[in-house]
């Protein structure tokens, strides 16, 4: 699985932390790509698993991560939307959402298609063990 | 389990497609559609509720059940590269998804994911 993208608006950051943790032994070992504030809270958190801060949202964090989905450095993106408010780089957000449809990205924009998403991702892997298992000779 | 599913013109073809391989996991659920969409569904054999058009005002239908917590999930193929006259409509779908926590998959890869935890 190659690497992941995590960003989280002010309402959420304590819940992706939170969801991190709680999902801990997933994301061990996988790469964490953040943007720049999610990066600084979560280090802050007690979470103790590796990041790398791109820019912050308002300074072309998106566009980074945006960027990384069409070369297909980036394999699933977190995004913990905080639609009540209007971000003055709602188009940043729409592009990279929009990437992430164009290259068939698994994306999430709220907590609850972030669980399904992470739970999803387990069963596969697990079903994938067990299958090989069973073709093995 | 109540889900709608809508897709845009560019993406129906896969759609087909994808439902195909789903239909296991999608014959017992309650959905509602697209106008265009239900047809798509219904030449699989599969019964749906059909709300009008996206253009003509059906992703604000399915956004007013969200709204009224009728849908508890929702599967949107997009067509990012697609001009759609009810953008505004599309990007309110996405939002209150969102303002709902309502779980929302925007392409297929994710539709597949979600769709093995949305149960009758």
């Amino acid at each position: 699985m190659s690497k992941i993208a995590v960003i989280a608006h002010d309402k959420f950051k304590q819940d992706l932390l939170d969801f991190l943790i709680e999902k801990k032994s997933w994301f061990y070992g996988r790469e964490i790509f953040a943007t720049g504030r999610t990066a600084d809270f979560l280090e802050k958190g007690d979470l103790n698993l590796p990041l790398t801060h791109v820019k912050k949202g308002s300074e072309g964090g998106y566009l980074q991560i945006t960027e990384m989905i069409n070369t297909n450095d980036i394999g699933m993106v977190l995004f913990l939307r905080d639609a009540e408010i209007d971000q003055p780089y709602h188009q940043d957000i729409i592009g990279l959402l929009n990437a992430c449809d164009k290259n068939n990205i698994p994306v999430s924009t709220n907590q609850s298609a972030a669980e399904l998403l992470i739970i999803g991702k387990i069963r596969m892997e697990a079903a994938d063990k067990v299958s090989s298992r069973l073709n093995m000779d | 389990m109540h889900i709608a599913v809508i897709a845009h013109d560019g993406t129906k073809d896969r759609l087909r497609g994808f439902i195909e391989a789903h239909i296991e996991q999608i014959k017992n659920l309650s959905i509602t559609c697209t106008r265009s969409t239900s047809k798509i569904l219904n030449d699989l054999g599969i019964e749906v509720e059909a709300v009008e058009s996206g253009p003509l005002g059906g992703d604000a239908q399915i956004a007013s059940k969200i709204v009224s917590k009728e849908i508890d999930g929702v599967l949107f193929l997009r067509d990012p590269l697609g001009k759609h006259p009810h953008e505004p409509d599309i990007n309110m779908l996405l939002r209150l998804c969102d303002v709902y926590q309502v779980p929302l998959a925007t392409n297929f890869k994710t539709a597949s994911i979600l769709l093995n935890h949305f149960n009758s």
